[in-house]
């Protein structure tokens, strides 16, 4: 099958960057869950060529990988429960300086497309095969590890606040156990979803989307609606506090994180940004916000460039399996499309990124956060519904509340990735039969 | 609670608070929802069974992508096992009538599937609940689970009948075999065996997927008993897969009964092993032979390489015991599977000096320096030196693989080697074939020298050394020739030397008296068997005058210098004439000469003395024995000079008439002390349409040879134009341009023949070699020749194709062309051209060049003349249409046949290039649309190519076949490819 001409595929792409920037500035809403919905409702091949799927893909994740900054600055939840444990974006958000945050995120994330695509021009086709051949028999190990370690790096917190000694153990280990308990609770439901016809199978390409929106989506939006969070004025400030070096120290730590997390599967954006954090000691809200725009667009973009790679053929993420069930490219001139499309697509991305805070800056406090919130409820919960049915809302409302008592014990809310973690490592260790009889389904 | 204020001062500037959520509650509500939640769930889960589908329902469907399904069917294939990065793999396709779909088993469930056996194989029945994994163009599916599945039924017997042969009708059954393993190969698929039941050669395979955590030993020869499951391998081809190895047993060819050596061929098809000592080894169509002798009766085993590289010719002569076991063959040649020395007897190191033809089949060990290394396709060929002589050394890809990388290293030119192996002969030369590679020691560094070293003897001592191998030295007395061997005699002692070796001895430097040294057997203290000369001191020869030889120098080395005063040849041998003394050139010598001498040249010649015809003779026996003492150009002259010179003249003449006299033309012309006519070739003559008779021409004429050497036009004189009707014989021998309409053309041969007419009346015109001029009725022509008299009427002969000018009409007529102006051309254009290379891409491409360029031109098969007369390198006339951009005829001018190569000798250096080959078909596969045949000469496998456009022969293994084409490539494998049906004979 040729590669579409090149006005076609700048069509389709421009396509996919417009339609990415519409739907992730919302909070809730994840760019593979729509792109799922549209597959399901629309089919390619009709409408779109197959070929100019990929391309539509990558104009959409790369909208995603910028413009969900938006979402994770001015609608993510803070109230004063969680005060000591304020995402650096929710603390700029609090202080009026939400735009800020975003320009840091933006900072991060053309430092990111710039990471990426250099590398992708000259690095990635000459290390990533090799080194993916010598450490993908590990792969069980590093996940394993992986885990491991995002336990152990918990600490217990509130110690000192219960009155007896039970009760001041209770509230400094509650935190962490809650932890253990989301993760292998969102893993056995990860384990039914994953190896059995609970969601129907005509519809098996999606049988995880229901299952994430509950982890993340839904409980997000559910938590705004429930703490009912102060609409703050923001300042349209096109200054930021922060300086080269760390900006450099933060772009290194989140390309080491968002490249983990792409070539590695299971491995979240999150959990490579844990490990590469602590491995290059990042300190600073700034230089957070700045790592997370370089990580995420690494590890979204990134991980669906590789399918474009010729001689690996790594298919990393729910985009990439999905395009590669429909079309996978070829050649080395759709690969060097696709690293132009991404240039495109970060600028135009950039821009609306950047016009949509300044709006949202200057009218933040007319915009009600909750109103938005239900909204955005009522299209997941319908979203849910058309992929997979009414066993999919079931799916939705169990890993809501999973979602929510991560919320709830302020525990890390990656740990709901237990939910295909867990089911991974069993089939990768052998040990899904035995646990199917464990659990009565074999 | 400062602090708290402080925060909220910070975290809500001019904000009032918000009411308070208790989040306490909410924790355990969503612990107890989501609990409850996962529980229900579970319960649902559990009821909910993976739906049993069609592959074809869900064949491409990537809605269904991941799904987990149930698929029931019989398993189609064999069990195919990968293991990468350390993890298995096993993969079986599933056929339920709708479709078939490839079941993936990944480690370590796979590895728990084929400890517990649980593998199923062609003709089983299952049901397996799987993951979907749907791709752009492929699904498949993957186990999760073994529980996920359940034989229906399974092809198996605890106690399968016996069978003797296989056909497809019996596929899908579960017998045995028992036999022979007359081929064992180790393929990706698992072990691939050809039993020999004693009836029919049945296949079996030990899949891969039963050898990962078991050892299976099993060679040629061994005696096997298989069940398994009958499979047709490609759908057609019926063959054993055994499914359990427990059933399988395998006896040793190790244990077969000691047959006495006469005795053995009379049990023919028995398993059994013979002793004996090791008489000889040759090879024969892929395969060696082994002949072991109990010092009355002979016997050949035939055996592959792999069991005679248990044979170390360094530890074991010709002269060990050996025991080979095998079956024996109808033939009465024992099908030997098993070697081993009984007894051995060391290999002593011979001097290379030593070996001869009478060797063969011997096993040798030489050592000496490496002189020569050349890579012969896979193979490798040394060529070593001891000092006493040089030896090639062939070594087979197979060998060359066991030899380390450090070995490999030091095979360089000037180092030393040792090498062990039997000896053969190839192409007239002995050659060491060494079939192991503990045959071959690289030493790092050059034979000291002496290490081979040969007893140097004189005459008063050779009675000393009769049957051995010597330098004889001593005083050179003369030169004789009898019955076809040249005879020194040094001392009083006679020694017979190949010609070869005799042009060592260059009798203008060293003449009676040289001190020489023959390297040679002593045959008697009178005759030593040389094949080696060497001038360790020499003594040139004083220089007679020709009437100074006199008879009795016969037998001696003289030196003569005089004036030649005749020359001639007679069948190839030469006489010389220096006054009044006869020197004869024998025909070997003839063929050498760079300088053939012409009348009045002066010349020194050596050689020695014969009496022929009571007259002495000098005979020349080295083309470097005779040189030219003064050398002299062409000098000014005139045509009455001709009668008395002997040296060529340079002549300026009146071109008068020409005529024909095979294969030359005869030039007649003047000045003013006379008229003469000299022979003049074709290529010399002038473009009659720019210089006819008339002209003023400088010639340079030999008088001797009476022929035209040089010819250049000093005042060109154009043929004239004159009316075609007024040619007349009268004009017999002058050159006539004419120009007119072609009224008839024939082509007769490579000639053309036509009537050209300007309205005047019709003149004949023949064309020699203008065939490819393709000039049709109608054109309009100018052209020029000479007039001459054919059947009593005039005609122009037209000598020189240049001479034909085609200005338009039916014809549209044919240019010529050089390479260099073909991207220019328009129309049909002839070419003059070599041939250099053939090559395929969507069609045949030539690769040819003249003087001006090389170009590729697109040819049609049909027209690509036969390699086995004319391959590349040959001189060709090609008509090539411009327009369309191929070649339209060709004509062959000088024909060079391809080259003769062994099958080990083609490599890619040679791509393009015409070959020829033969040898022994050792793999033929049959593709839509070509025919690859593998075949081997015992140099080496080649692969040969055959599309089926010419592919018209059927080819079954073990025929010999030669074929002629070019060489070409694929995936870095050197090919041939014939392009002519012809070109392929099965012998």
């Amino acid at each position: 099958m040729p590669m579409i001409p090149l006005s076609e595929l700048l069509i389709w792409s421009l396509a996919g960057v417009l339609f990415g920037s519409l739907i992730s500035w919302i909070p809730g809403f994840h760019i593979f869950n729509i792109m799922a919905l549209l597959v399901a409702v629309f089919g390619v091949g009709e409408l779109m060529p197959v070929q100019a799927f990929p391309f539509f893909a990558i104009g959409a994740i790369v909208a995603y990988a910028y413009v969900s900054a938006i979402s994770s600055v001015y609608f993510s939840v803070a109230d004063e429960s969680a005060v000591f444990l304020l995402f650096p974006t929710q603390r700029y958000l609090l202080l009026g300086r939400g735009h800020e945050a975003v320009l840091l995120y933006l900072i991060g994330a053309v430092a990111g497309t710039l990471f990426l695509v250099l590398g992708a021009l000259f690095i990635f086709p000459r290390i990533l095969p090799p080194i993916y051949q010598a450490t993908s028999p590990y792969i069980t190990y590093f996940l394993v590890a992986i885990v491991l370690f995002m336990f152990m790096s918990e600490w217990p917190k509130e110690g000192d606040r219960g009155k007896t000694p039970a009760e001041r153990l209770w509230m400094a280990w509650r935190q962490i156990l809650g932890g253990i308990l989301v993760f292998f609770l969102s893993g056995i439901l990860g384990f039914i979803v994953m190896n059995t016809n609970l969601l129907p199978t005509t519809s098996a390409y999606t049988r995880l989307t229901p299952m994430f929106i509950g982890f993340f989506g839904m409980s997000w939006v559910l938590l705004n609606i429930l703490s009912n969070p102060p609409m703050l004025e923001q300042v349209p400030d096109d200054r930021v506090e922060t300086n080269v070096y760390n900006t450099l120290k933060a772009s290194f730590g989140g390309a080491l994180g968002g490249t983990i997390a792409a070539v590695y599967p299971i491995i979240t954006g999150g959990m490579g940004a844990l490990v590469a954090g602590h491995m290059t000691s990042q300190r600073g809200d700034d230089a957070f916000i700045i790592s997370q725009g370089v990580n995420r667009v690494i590890y979204y973009v990134g991980a669906f460039t590789l399918l474009f790679l010729p001689q690996l053929r790594l298919t990393r993420g729910a985009a990439a399996w999905l395009v590669s069930s429909i079309y996978t490219p070829k050649s080395y001139a759709e690969y060097l499309a696709a690293i132009g499309v991404i240039l495109l697509s970060a600028g135009i991305s950039f821009i609306f990124t950047y016009y949509i805070s300044k709006f949202l800056a200057r009218s933040f406090n007319v915009v009600h956060i909750k109103k938005l919130s239900y909204l955005v409820a009522v299209t997941l919960v319908v979203i849910s519904y058309v992929l997979t049915g009414p066993m999919g809302i079931a799916v939705l409302l169990v890993s809501t509340a999973i979602g929510m008592m991560a919320a709830a014990f302020n525990t890390r809310r990656s740990y709901c990735l237990g939910g295909l973690i867990l089911p991974v490592l069993i089939s990768m260790t052998g040990h899904t039969g035995y646990f199917m009889g464990l659990l009565g389904l074999g | 609670m400062a602090g708290k204020e402080g925060e909220k001062r910070l975290y809500y500037h001019g904000l009032k608070e918000e009411k308070r959520l208790d989040v306490s509650r909410l924790k355990y509500l969503s612990l107890l929802l989501s609990v409850i939640g996962v529980a229900v769930l579970l319960v649902a889960a559990q009821g909910a069974q993976a739906p049993l589908v069609k592959v074809s329902d869900v064949y491409g469907n990537y809605l269904m992508n991941y799904a987990v399904v149930r698929i029931n069917g019989t398993v189609t294939t064999v069990p195919y096992v990968s293991q990468t990065g350390g993890k298995l793999s096993v993969t079986f396709t599933v056929d339920d009538g709708t479709g078939g779909m490839d079941v993936r088993v990944y480690s370590p469930l796979a590895d728990e599937m084929i400890k517990k056996g649980l593998v199923p194989f062609p003709g089983d029945n299952v049901t397996a609940e799987v993951q979907l994994r749907v791709r752009e163009t492929y699904t498949y599916s993957m186990l999760q689970y073994l529980g996920g599945l359940q034989f229906r039924s399974k092809l198996y017997s605890e106690n399968p009948p016996r069978v003797k042969s296989l056909d497809k009708d019996m596929a899908g059954t579960y017998v045995a075999v028992e036999g022979i393993v007359t081929e064992f190969s180790n393929v990706s698929s698992g072990y691939l065996m050809t039993v020999d039941t004693g009836e029919s050669l049945v296949t079996v395979l030990v899949p891969r997927v039963l050898l990962v955590f078991n050892n299976l030993s099993v060679k040629v020869g061994d005696t096997l008993y298989a069940p398994g499951v009958v499979y047709l391998y490609k759908g057609t081809s019926p063959e054993i897969v055994v499914r359990n190895l427990t059933q399988l047993s395998v006896t040793p060819i190790e244990e077969a009964p000691v047959v006495p050596v006469g005795e053995a061929p009379n049990y023919p098809g028995m398993v059994m092993a013979v002793e004996g000592r090791l008489a000889g080894i040759t090879y024969e169509s892929g395969r060696y032979i082994i002949t072991v002798t109990d010092g009355r009766d002979y016997l050949d085993a035939v055996l592959p390489r792999d069991v005679l590289a248990n044979l170390n010719p360094f530890n074991a002569s010709s002269e060990s015991t050996v025991r080979v076991a095998g079956r024996m063959g109808d033939d009465g040649r024992l099908v030997a599977a098993y070697l081993a020395v009984v007894e051995p007897v060391r290999t002593e190191f011979s001097p290379i000096g030593v070996l001869s033809i009478d060797m063969r089949g011997s096993i040798v060990a030489v050592k000496g320096n490496i002189e020569e290394v050349d890579r012969i396709g896979s193979n490798l060929k040394l060529v070593i030196n001891d000092g006493t002589g040089r030896l090639d050394v062939f070594i087979p890809s197979a060998a060359l693989a066991e030899l380390s990388n450090e070995t490999k290293a030091e095979l360089k030119e000037g180092l030393g080697v040792e090498v062990a192996g039997y000896l053969e002969e190839y192409r007239g030369r002995l050659e060491v074939v060494v079939y192991t590679g503990d045959g071959l020691r690289a030493l790092g560094e050059p034979l000291p020298p002496g290490a081979i070293e040969l007893p140097k003897v004189g005459a008063e001592v050779i009675g000393q050394y009769v049957g051995r191998l010597v330098d004889f030295t001593g005083s050179l007395q003369g030169v004789a020739y009898a019955n076809g061997t040249y005879y020194l005699t040094v001392d009083g002692v006679k020694a017979s030397l190949p010609r070869e070796a005799l042009l060592n001895l260059n009798p203008l430097e060293a003449g009676t008296g040289s001190r020489v040294t023959v390297r040679g057997v002593v045959e008697s203290s009178e005759l030593v068997k040389g094949w080696n000369f060497t001038v360790e001191v020499p003594m040139a020869p004083m220089p007679l005058k020709p009437d100074e030889v006199t008879p009795e120098m016969e037998g001696k080395l003289v030196a003569v210098v005089g004036k030649v005063t005749d020359v001639a040849n007679l069948s190839g041998n030469l006489k010389i004439v220096l006054g009044n003394l006869q020197v004869f050139v024998p025909r070997s010598t003839a063929n050498e000469l760079s300088y053939v001498p012409e009348r009045g040249d002066l010349v020194e010649i050596a050689g020695y003395v014969e009496i022929y015809r009571e007259e002495p003779e000098v005979v020349l026996f080295n083309p470097s024995a005779m040189e030219k003492l003064e050398e002299s150009g062409p000098r000014e002259g005139t045509v009455s000079d001709l009668e008395t010179s002997t040296h060529p003249l340079l002549l300026t003449v009146t071109w008068d008439s020409i005529a024909y006299q095979k294969p030359d033309y005869a030039l007649t012309f003047h000045d003013s002390t006379g008229r003469t006519t000299l022979l003049v070739e074709r290529s010399l003559l002038p473009n009659p349409l720019e210089a006819g008779t008339g002209s003023v021409l400088k010639v340079v004429a030999d008088p001797i040879s009476g022929r035209i050497t040089g010819l250049n036009v000093t005042k060109a004189k154009p043929s004239p134009l004159i009316k075609t009707g007024s040619v007349s014989l009268s004009m017999k021998g002058e050159t006539v341009s004419v120009r007119g309409t072609v009224s008839s053309s024939l082509t007769l041969g490579s000639n053309l023949k036509l009537t050209v007419d300007d309205g005047s009346g019709g003149i004949a015109v023949f064309i020699p070699g203008g065939a490819n001029l393709s000039i049709e009725k109608g054109a309009h022509v100018t052209l020029a020749g000479y007039v001459d008299e054919y059947k009593g009427k005039a005609e122009i002969v037209v000598y020189d194709l240049g001479a034909v000018k085609v200005e338009g009409g039916s014809s549209g007529g044919i240019g010529e062309a050089t390479v260099s102006e073909l991207s220019n051309a328009e129309g049909k254009v002839n070419l003059t051209v070599v041939w250099d290379a053939l090559s395929y891409n969507n069609g045949y491409f030539m690769k040819v060049h003249d003087s001006t360029g090389s170009a590729e031109l697109a040819v049609s098969r049909e027209l690509l003349p036969d390699p086995r007369e004319a391959g590349t390198g040959s001189k060709l006339r090609i008509t090539y249409d411009a327009d369309s951009g191929e070649v339209v005829s060709i004509t062959v001018l000088k024909a060079v046949p391809a080259e003769e190569l062994r099958t080990g000798e083609v490599s890619l250096e040679m791509l393009g290039k015409t070959v020829i080959v033969e040898g022994t078909i050792k793999d033929v596969y049959t593709g839509k649309s070509f025919v690859k045949l593998t075949i081997d000469d015992g140099s080496g496998e080649l692969v040969v190519f055959i599309p089926k456009s010419v592919a018209q022969l059927s080819f079954t293994k073990g025929q010999k076949v030669r074929v002629a084409g070019y060489v070409s490539e694929y995936r870095g494998t050197v090919e041939v490819i014939p392009y002519r049906s012809d070109c392929i004979e099965v012998r």
